[in-house]
């Protein structure tokens, strides 16, 4: 028990020397380039069962005096180092770009965009990709052929994700090495908060004139329903109609319905985050129902509407509220 | 982060099958030396494995697996009867080796099978060293690297380019594995491995009739013998292996060491001495073949005695290839062949080499009182019994069978026999008439490889020959000499009749091309044999010195770190120059050449510029090639955005058509 939590620490300790050691070298970019200044190659445990393998030739060979089962593990030996060199040639070269990301809910994984491209004539094989908490992604890469590939990484919290460095390895061709390297990309995405079910909020403010009806065209008859049509916004869909196989509909006047809402900071006793989490959760509801909300925090307000951008533009401020990008970039 | 290997790609069938036939590969030729069941065990087990790739079976169970793994060990142990020896050991290796592929089911098992088949590789070469078995390691060796890379590819490539890719693996890996295989030293046994079966080839140590003639017709070689001077004569080389001293009536053998003084060296410097290397192969005896008197011999390889009788016998029986040298004085007419110091048999010696059954042949006992009673000489019985030999005797593979009296049958009734006839009976004939005798076996003769310069003594060369005590020593007496005369100057084949020739089924010399393919390959396994199995520290010495002028370790250090540096230099050249042409799309070689063209004409396009602007610039100033010029900006911009299905040959036929000079 002891030994393991002194091996944990011991290997803490060595990631984290590692890491400062590793982020020097790979400076925040834009893209990166795999050279010998960036890519490392180690042996790792399939390594040392090679060395194992080798040794016990060598004994056979060397104990019958058996020139031939000694020239077999001089050639592991050379294919051992061969291995090297072609771990090394299989990622040298690429070329890591930033593409970007979407965002994501707190919580979920966030898909970050990079894009992959090697001028090895070869293609590069078997690149492994992850962030420090994220899952790993396998690709194969074809020469001089620029792929899209999406990283996902695990969020935790709101505000801005700088998933730090993005892991590149390799254990083609034969396992025993490992050839990797830590770059440290310029990416970032929003997390917008985690959406908790809880009471709806209600309007405190006075701002009764703004509460006026905005009804738009056919807004006389709720529930009417009209035959979908390409180009109808996915939100109106009759998502209930076509779970009954009734059909694809699209709720026309769906947004004649409600009356604004508006999310605000004020109606709401949670603490601060759980405070973001329903409102973001009630944004989402307002939005999926073609309610008009607006929303109003301490020191920023919009004013009700509906639609994609809008929902953006309040849960970004949901997502950066009284959190600046330096504090979650530190941590 | 999560490290765990389900991460990991999956074993796909590919790689399952791709190890499958790996696996029978590098197994094969172990089977053959196994008990069968072991090759029983591998077929079910593959058909086993092949019927879960293709869904028919499902996987098996865990504990079946367990309860054949218990099976094998138990059947092993009653195969070997718990000796615990190589086969034993190769049989648990071969039984994990198969058996691990049944319950395969990580990439890390699949690793674990690679490296017990690099293993189980290397014990093939504990088998056989032969070329062919070499170059079968070879290729095991290269289905495991195939198999072990394809563990570690994700997607399914056309063969020819894994082919290429596995192919840049052995070429880069083997001429350092040479480099290693060159300059490092070898180490002696760490410990002794366990004593092995070596089965025993060529004769046994006592002679009947009728042994020789079988064994002649074995083809396999015995030794093989380089000499450091000239060659001697083929009536000199008469390999001396055994004496046998002690007669039974039907059988001679080997009965004691005689106390016979040691033998003397006062060679005089005047006498034929030769200095020679044997090859020998193992034949699972302690004797070492040599020629007439051994002055000295060496071996790095065992420890051996000269012993009375003037034989090399070693202390352990011979299980491997040995490599011995040996300084002999051979037979001189002026001088006695082996002398003693006392010039003399003592009165025990004399007894034991006059020794005979007090019964039997008498007819020959009755021909031999004859000659003493007519009061002639030892010398001039030995001349009276070779006349009678090359007079009434003939010389054949097929002798008639002897009765209770084998001598007498032979010297007065068949009178046809094969070498162990003619020593048998001349011994005898000695011996009654109280002359010491003895008979030698060996070889004699050989066949001349001069492709490599040595000697190849194969079991047909197997002879047989009496060495009788006269004028204080030992002298050699061939009586096959006197009948076949052929057979020692020109070997078997020209002794025997063509009826006796169709049994030794040499077919190959009867055509030359053939003989000379024959020869020709001896001669590379002699070469191999030499150069690469008997590498060791002093060949390595000499080798290195002769490679760089000498072998200081500061020497070889510096040399290797030039090559080092100079493969590294020509390797990242030529990867240089390469990549930086082919990483272009074939518009840019294009586009390159078209630079080319016009920096003759003195035009340079910067580094900022389009092309499009370049050729209008150029343009301006050559009018003549402005159309053309147009066209090719034009051209030129299509491809950058058209890349998929850009046809190049119209912007290929554009650029080289442009005149510039």
């Amino acid at each position: 028990m002891t030994s393991s939590r002194l091996n944990k620490s011991f290997d803490e300790w060595f990631d984290s020397r590692l890491n400062k050691w590793v982020d020097k070298r790979a400076p925040l970019a834009n893209t990166h380039k795999l050279t010998q200044r960036n890519l490392y190659t180690f042996p790792n445990r399939i390594g040392l069962g090679l060395s194992i393998t080798i040794l016990i030739i060598w004994l056979l060979g060397t104990n019958f005096q058996n020139n031939l089962a000694l020239a077999i593990s001089y050639l592991l030996i050379s294919i051992f180092v061969v291995a090297i060199w072609q771990a090394y040639g299989n990622l040298a070269g690429l070329v890591i770009k930033a593409v970007g990301a979407s965002p994501g809910f707190a919580g979920d994984d966030i898909r970050f965009t990079i894009q992959l491209t090697t001028p090895n004539l070869s293609g590069c094989e078997n690149v492994e990709l992850s962030w420090p908490d994220g899952k790993k992604i396998i690709v194969d890469l074809d020469a001089n052929n620029p792929s899209e590939i999406v990283v996902p990484c695990r969020s935790h919290y709101r505000g801005f994700l700088f998933p730090k460095r993005l892991t590149i390895q390799s254990r083609y061709p034969l396992g025993v090495i490992r050839c990797w390297t830590h770059i440290n990309l310029d990416l970032q995405a929003v997390v917008f908060p985690k959406p908790l079910a809880g009471d709806e909020p209600k309007l405190q403010t006075g701002d009764e004139e703004s509460e006026s009806h905005h009804k738009t065209k056919g807004g006389d008859d709720p529930g009417s329903l009209r035959n979908y049509q390409p180009g109808d916004s996915l939100k109106h869909i009759a998502w209930k109609l076509y779970a009954r196989e009734r059909g694809l509909h699209t709720k026309e006047n769906e947004q004649t319905l409600s009356s604004e809402k508006w999310l605000d900071w004020f109606s709401l006793s949670f603490p601060m985050e759980h405070r973001l989490s329903v409102l973001t959760y009630w944004a989402l509801q307002y939005e999926q129902a073609g309610i008009h909300y607006g929303l109003n925090l301490p020191e920023k307000k919009i004013a009700p509407d509906r639609g994609h951008k809008h929902l953006n533009d309040i849960l970004f401020l949901l997502a950066t509220f009284e959190r600046s990008n330096l504090e979650v970039k530190i941590s | 982060m999560n490290n765990s290997i389900n991460e990991l790609p999956i074993l796909t069938r590919r790689k399952i099958a791709n190890l499958l036939v790996t696996q029978a590969l590098v197994v094969a030729p172990i089977l053959m030396h196994l008990p069968i069941w072991i090759g029983a065990l591998w077929l079910a087990v593959v058909s086993w494995r092949w019927l879960c790739l293709i869904n028919f079976f499902p996987a098996p169970a865990r504990n079946l697996i367990h309860i054949i793994t218990i099976g094998c060990v138990i059947g092993l142990y009653l195969n070997f009867a718990g000796r615990v020896g190589m086969d034993a050991a190769l049989g648990l290796l071969t039984c994990t080796f198969v058996l691990k592929i049944l319950e395969m089911q990580s990439l890390r098992d699949a690793q674990l099978i690679i490296f017990i088949g690099f293993i189980v590789t290397s014990t093939q070469l504990l088998l056989s060293q032969t070329i062919p078995a070499a170059f079968y390691a070879l290729l095991s060796c290269a289905f495991l690297v195939g198999s072990w890379r394809g563990i570690y590819l994700n997607r399914e490539k056309p063969i020819i380019q894994s082919l290429k890719r596995n192919a840049s693996v052995a070429l880069q890996s083997i001429p350092i594995m040479l480099i290693i295989f060159i300059i490092l030293p070898r180490i002696a046994p760490l410990w002794t491995m366990p004593d092995e079966n070596t089965p025993k080839t060529g004769f046994s140590e006592d002679l009947s009739p009728g042994d020789l003639s079988q064994l002649v017709r074995n083809h396999e070689a015995a030794f093989r013998v380089s000499f450091t001077d000239e060659k001697p004569a083929a009536s000199e080389l008469y390999w001396r292996g055994l004496v046998l001293n002690a007669f039974d009536g039907r059988t001679w053998s080997h009965a004691k060491e005689t106390n016979q003084a040691k033998i003397e060296k006062n060679y005089s410097s005047s006498s034929k001495k030769t200095n020679y290397q044997v090859i020998l192969e193992p034949h699972g005896h302690r004797w070492l073949f040599s020629l007439g008197q051994v002055i000295n011999v060496k071996s790095d390889q065992i420890s051996f005695n000269v012993t009375n009788e003037n034989l090399i016998k070693s202390q352990e029986i011979i299980r491997q290839r040995l490599d011995y040298q040996v300084t002999s004085q051979l037979f001189d007419d002026r001088r006695p062949e082996f002398s003693t110091k006392d010039e003399n048999l003592s009165e025990d010696d004399l007894n034991f080499y006059t020794k005979l059954p007090k019964l039997g042949n008498p007819q020959t006992r009755a021909m031999v009182s004859e000659w003493l009673r007519q009061g002639l000489s030892p010398q001039n019985i030995i001349t009276e019994m070779q006349k009678k030999i090359a007079s009434e005797f003939s010389y054949t593979l097929q002798p008639p069978g002897l009765g209770n009296n084998p001598i007498d049958d032979f010297l007065f009734l068949t009178k046809r026999g094969f070498c162990e006839h003619f020593a048998s009976s001349f011994a005898y004939v000695m011996r009654s008439a109280n002359i010491p005798a003895r008979v030698v076996v060996g070889y004699q003769g050989g066949i001349w490889n001069e492709i490599e310069n040595y000697l190849l003594v194969s079991q047909a060369d197997a002879h047989a020959w009496v060495e009788v005590w006269i004028n204080n020593h030992w002298q050699r007496i061939d009586p096959t000499a006197a009948v076949a005369p052929n057979r020692i100057e020109t070997g078997i084949d020209d002794a025997l009749t063509q009826n006796d020739q169709a049994l030794l089924s040499r077919r190959w010399q009867q055509s030359p091309w053939l003989w000379a393919i024959q020869k020709r390959w001896d001669a590379a396994g002699y070469a191999w044999q030499k150069f690469v199995l008997n590498y060791d520290n002093k060949n390595r010495e000499s080798f290195i010195e002769t490679l760089l002028g000498s072998s200081d370790p500061w020497k070889l250090g510096l040399n290797l770190i030039a090559i080092i540096f100079v493969t590294t230099i020509f390797v990242t050249g030529y990867n240089w120059l390469t990549k930086r042409n082919r990483s272009l799309s074939t518009q840019d070689k294009l586009v390159r050449v078209l630079e080319k063209k016009l920096k003759i004409k003195g035009y340079y396009r910067n580094s900022n510029e389009s092309l499009s602007r370049f050729c209008q610039r150029v343009a301006i100033h050559e009018p003549a090639l402005s159309r053309q010029l147009n066209l090719i900006s034009k051209q030129a911009e299509t491809s950058l955005y058209a890349t998929s299905t850009f046809d190049p040959r119209e912007l290929k036929r554009l650029i080289y058509q442009l005149k510039v000079s």
